[in-house]
């Protein structure tokens, strides 16, 4: 097999070998994202009526691109993002307080003011750009970059990674779009009712959140898409990286699909991210052609794009061959 | 103003109509509260404040779907409910629902069906006048006409031509009345159908729509407590730093920093692991609804499923990736763990010993496991489980073990349970078997019934021959059924007989073969037989309505005449619509909805397969002996009897009258249902008793004729045959049987003779045409009749063809024929 960049035997072809750019991040752009109708519904609702979006989906469908996106077409700058985590609680939406820290620095003589252990985090540092910043300035910390009164996107990711209490806490936090800090007085902060922030959560669907919580959400869940709706996407991700190879494209679609069927036994199912990753990982790989066209070599060396756990790889390599197999290749 | 403004033209323009769309949803399930009312408005306003157009339909669907959806399941169906709300919106007629609520809109609509059945009832009354004062006319006009004969003794030679066009136009008459009247029905239940089907979104009766009745179970307050209990919160370390602690034990220290972590409380978790042996286990689903309830006061579960084995399980969510039970540890470790399962598939079935993968459980710290056995029956496999558990009963009684445990580790109280029957072995240890479509032998399954019986109590038995009607096994008619039937004044619904009555293979395979149906079936008296027709055919009725319980009580208790008669109807109008392997088509479940009685076990076989059965005698090689074999297991299931063969169950008068009707109006199905063998003495006491009913009957009619002088040749005509019928039974009974061995159709019949008898018994009924005012028509009508009844019934108790049952009629009547023909020709 063609040496691609490492061959792994201790030799070197003789000079640099050029790594190409990593493209990567042409997936990530947001003006490359496109919603279905459906999302694009959802997201003008939740912003006539101002009420969170809870997006919910298997992952890889979108969801969190779909904050990027909104932030982009909108023209608030990047999106906030908080990631949640099993032990994070409502206070860590706003801001962390190292108490510890103080307590050292108050024990070394060092400054032990409250504001310099106050750190804000993604729905805090949204509610602070959205009050002029004058009105919030005794609550800055040093080297807090306000940047000017603005509106904001705010992204929760995974919520339902949290603890359950987790969203009922944040339940009239995010609808009034307020938080206090007790250790700087407990004063309430709000955000100014015309800046208040645009709030996108998203969820795998590994627990069931409270019915509370999802009434006060616009709901939307990401189905993963038809066949030529992921074209689409990956058309409109990859741009002409893509289209130069239609039946690149077609057949890794057709395998992409073929791993996706129950049938495969796979118990980890490729999505978005994955079928673009390995687009990309093939058309690095050979260059002009359709490297599917060929012998499953290709495909069976940059499968680990696609399939990422150890168990489903052998399941995998066995649907590619029988693929190939059936394409008489 | 906004309102004045809003473009007019959509029904969601209108804010009632709105609302009375999500009212509806409400209703369906969705997890909505006024928030989402006020949002739906605002929705309309808002659009319009901006001058954005509210339509089409599927713009606005779109933007209105997010608002009321809270899951991929709500999210998939609203669409297709925004189109039916949509399109029933434009009927003028379809009456919007009061912004009162749930309870307003549902009353309505409840009253409105059952203002229906009375009206129907009200006017099947008026027709059943209508009939009688018709029938009081003819009669009337017919004595009229006597008279004047009597009077007018010269015309009776003229009039003898009148005598049978009056016999024609009674017989017609009464067969255009009886054809009205079922048309009539049937009418009503088309326009039935299709207003429900308008007016509430098309509920189909295929499965049968059955209200979610699990809202009874687990209402006692003893299970808000426990939820309760199971809801308080626990303390966790916290990454925060309890202040006043830190410091007081940096103090103590001499000023050493040590920093102390404060505690937090957060509410408990559970992960809920549920053995589910089949997708409509039943059992599962009890303890999925015990969940669910619990789940409703405030508690936090995540269900998985997994069959038998659990180190693979499945989401609630159908097609779900399945999850590793290791990743189920790493996803959810600080959950506690509650596993509902009979614990067979954690043991080895080679050593009898726990498998060592359940060691993997004791990554939970607080794990459970809830067994459908009851204490008084743990041993030793009990004994095992709680090495690795804390084995508690998947009851009630036990999660308020469970809670009192999580209060603080205090020993589990032994809870007071009666001591009941255990669970009967054969079902313990071979379950599939008794799913099998093969029947076991009779003692076995008789032996079966009674352990069961014992198992379950009379009430719980009843409950289970109950759901043999029905072809598909189902919660919800599960549920619908204990809750309509009653034993001693009781309804056989409860929790703990639910329990019990889940734990049997069929509702945990959610199949039940049919020879078991019937067996169970046979077992149900007369009375409740009755009763659970009733209470299905009210389920063909009332599950087109949207489920309120104080409409169906009021329908059962004051028009279930009506309701059966529209009921039979809808079953009639549907089985015409109805694929061919819909449970509606199920021969068991027709048999005891129209006749009453359970049908013999029948496979349909294809035409060439019933030939070779049927028609073995013709065959020119000998039959396989997959053929013979079928033939005998069919044989072995003697037929259940007629009415009048069980008599012994269903009353004598009863069974006498049934058997009768039965032969006249379904004389295919009345000769089904015969026994083949045994009980000889029924046929014969049968015969008897109609001999001498008819004669009775006759010589009274005779009396009142003779007076007028007309009916009597048709009466001398009936007279003859019902005295013919004791000397002529006996001729016809050997000529038969002889045609029977001389044409070689005896061949796959087990029936004998004894089988002739029978045929030529239950013929007799023929005779009825003697007592009809027919003149000179009903001895040939008797005769036709008794050789069609003769042919059914040599097809069906000997197992013939129809080609050979022919042949066989033809035999026997030949030389009568033939012993006519030689007195005429020497008459003439």
């Amino acid at each position: 097999m063609k040496r691609l960049f490492y061959s792994g035997e201790g030799t070197r072809p003789g000079g640099q070998i050029e790594v190409p750019a990593s493209r990567r991040t042409e997936l990530t752009k947001p003006e490359n994202y496109r919603a279905e109708p459906g999302l694009a519904a959802a997201v003008n609702v939740a912003l006539l009526l101002g009420q969170p979006l809870l997006l919910t989906g298997e992952p890889g469908t979108g969801k969190t691109q779909l904050a990027y996106s909104l932030a982009w077409e909108l023209d608030y700058g990047e999106p906030l993002k908080f990631e949640t985590k099993s032990t994070s609680t409502a206070r860590d939406l706003f801001y962390t307080y190292d108490a510890l820290g103080r307590f050292q620095a108050r024990e070394s003589g060092a400054s032990a003011e409250p504001l310099s252990y106050i750190n804000f985090c993604a729905l805090g540092i949204a509610i602070m750009r959205a009050n002029d910043e004058k009105a919030v300035a005794h609550f800055l910390p040093t080297g807090f970059e306000h940047g000017g009164q603005r509106r904001s996107v705010v992204l929760i990711d995974e919520i339902d990674k949290a603890p359950r209490d987790f969203p009922n806490d944040i339940l009239n936090e995010i609808e009034d779009m307020y938080f206090r800090i007790p250790e700087l007085g407990n004063e309430r902060i709000a955000a100014e009712p015309g800046m208040q922030p645009v709030v996108v959560i998203t969820s795998n669907s590994e627990k069931d959140l409270p019915d509370a919580f999802l009434r006060r959400c616009i709901y939307y869940h990401l189905s993963f898409p038809q066949p030529e709706r992921l074209k689409e996407i990956v058309t409109s991700r990859l741009g002409e990286f893509a289209a130069s190879s239609s039946s690149l494209l077609k057949d890794a679609l057709d395998l992409f699909f073929l791993l996706r069927r129950d049938a495969s036994g796979l118990r980890k199912k490729p999505a978005t991210a994955e079928l673009l990753g390995w687009l990309i990982a093939l058309r690095h790989a050979e260059n002009g052609k359709n490297p599917l066209a060929g012998s499953p070599d290709l495909a069976l060396s940059t499968l680990s794009s696609l399939v990422k756990t150890t168990e489903d790889q052998p399941r995998a390599e066995q649907v590619v061959r029988q693929w190939f197999k059936s394409r008489g290749r | 103003m906004v309102q004045e403004s809003r473009p007019i033209g959509f029904p969601w323009a209108d804010p009632e109509a709105l609302l009375g769309f999500v009212d509806e949803l409400r209703r369906a399930g969705y997890n909505l509260s006024l928030d989402q009312y006020a949002a739906a408005q605002d929705l309309v306003l808002g659009l319009t404040a901006r001058g954005e157009p509210l339509g089409p339909a599927e713009h606005f669907r779109d933007l209105l779907g997010p608002i009321l959806c809270s899951s991929p399941k709500e999210q998939a169906e609203f669409s297709d409910r925004f189109k039916r709300w949509v399109e029933r919106s434009s009927f003028p007629a379809a009456p919007p629902l009061l912004p009162g609520g749930l309870l307003v809109a549902s009353r309505e609509s409840a009253g409105g069906l059952a203002d229906e059945i009375k009206g129907l009832s009200l006017r099947r009354l008026f027709w059943v006048v209508g009939i009688g004062a018709v029938l009081g006319l003819i009669v009337s006009i017919l004595a009229i006409f006597v008279l004047w004969i009597q009077d007018e003794p010269a015309i009776i030679s003229a009039g003898s031509g009148w005598s049978v066009a009056g016999t024609a136009g009674f017989i017609a008459l009464l067969v255009a009345m009886v054809a009205a009247y079922r048309r009539w029905w049937r009418r009503r239940a088309e326009l039935f159908l299709v207003r429900r089907q308008v007016a509430d979104e098309g509920i189909s009766l295929q499965p049968l729509a059955v209200r979610d009745l699990s809202h009874r179970l687990f209402q006692s307050v003893s299970f808000f407590r426990i939820a309760q209990d199971l809801r308080r919160r626990r303390e966790i370390p916290s990454p925060d730093l309890d202040i006043t602690a830190t410091v007081a034990a940096t103090v103590s220290r001499g000023g050493w920093l040590t920093p102390i972590h404060a505690l937090r409380q957060i509410t408990p978790e559970y992960l809920v692991l549920i053995d589910r042996v089949s997708y409509l286990d039943q059992q599962a689903r009890l303890a999925d609804e015990l969940v669910g309830r619990l789940a409703e006061q405030g508690l936090f579960f995540n269900r998985f499923y997994f069959q038998g084995d659990p180190r693979i399980c499945f989401p609630r969510e159908e097609g779900g990736v399945p999850v590793r039970l290791q990743d189920l540890a790493s996803r959810y470790p600080f959950h506690r763990l509650i596993l509902f399962t009979d614990a067979v598939g954690l043991f080895s079935p080679k050593t009898g010993e726990l498998e060592p993968w359940v060691d993997q459980f004791t990554t939970w710290e607080q794990r459970s496991l809830m067994t459908p056995e009851v204490p008084e029956q743990w041993g030793t496999m009990e004994g095992g489980l709680m090495r690795v558990f804390s084995v508690l009963p998947a009851t009630i009684e036990g999660f308020a073990a469970l809670a009192r445990r999580t209060q603080g580790g205090t020993p589990l109280p032994r809870p007071a349970y009666r001591p009941i029957s255990p669970f009967p072995r054969e079902l313990r240890d071979q379950p599939l078997r008794w799913v099998d479509r093969n029947p076991p032998g009779p003692a076995e399954v008789d032996s079966l019934l009674s352990s069961l019986r014992r198992f379950l109590g009379e009430p719980g038995f009843f409950w289970l021959a109950s759901t043999a009607v029905y072809p598909a096994l189902d919660w919800g008619l599960t549920l619908y059924l204990g809750d309509g039937l009653q034993i001693d004044g009781a309804p056989l619904l409860d929790t703990g007989r639910l329990r019990s009555l889940v734990r049997t293979p069929w509702l945990r395979h959610s199949f039940m073969p049919d020879w078991l149906r019937e067996k169970l079936l046979s077992t149900l008296s007369s009375d409740q037989e009755r009763s659970v027709r009733t209470a299905i055919e009210e389920l063909l009725v009332t599950s087109l309505e949207r489920p309120v319980d104080a409409f169906r009580l009021e329908i059962a208790q004051g028009d279930r005449q009506t309701l059966r008669s529209l009921g039979r109807q809808i079953l009639r109008l549907r089985l015409r619509e109805a694929p061919e392997d819909s449970p509606l088509r199920d021969r068991v479940f027709l048999s005891f909805m129209t006749v009453g009685i359970q049908d013999q076990l029948a496979v349909r076989l294809p035409s060439v397969l019933r030939g070779l059965f049927s028609g073995i005698g013709t065959l020119k090689s000998r039959p396989t002996g997959a053929t013979w074999k079928k033939a005998v297991v069919e044989d072995k299931l003697d037929r259940p009897g007629n009415p009048w063969e069980n008599r012994a169950q269903v009353g004598i008068l009863r069974g006498y009258l049934k058997t009768l009707i039965l032969f006249v109006v379904k004389p295919l199905r009345a000769y089904k249902l015969t026994h083949r063998r045994r009980d000889h003495s029924s046929p014969l006491l049968f015969v008897t008793i109609s001999g001498i009913l008819g004669f009775a009957l006759n010589l009274v009619l005779s009396q009142i004729a003779v007076s007028y002088n007309i009916l009597v040749s048709g009466l001398l005509g009936a007279l003859v045959s019902v005295i013919l019928s004791f000397f002529g039974l006996t001729i016809w009974l050997i000529a038969l049987h002889i045609s029977l061995v001389v044409t070689r159709s005896l061949k796959n019949s087990v029936a004998g003779f004894q089988g002739s008898l029978r045929v030529v018994a239950y013929a007799c009924v023929s005779q009825l045409c003697g007592l009809m005012p027919l003149f000179c028509l009903n001895s040939l009508l008797m005769l036709i009749w008794l050789v069609l009844l003769t042919l059914i019934g040599v097809r069906e108790i000997h197992c013939t063809s129809w080609r050979r049952a022919i042949l066989v009629v033809f035999v026997t009547l030949a030389p009568i024929w033939l012993f006519l023909l030689i007195i005429s020709y020497a008459d003439w």
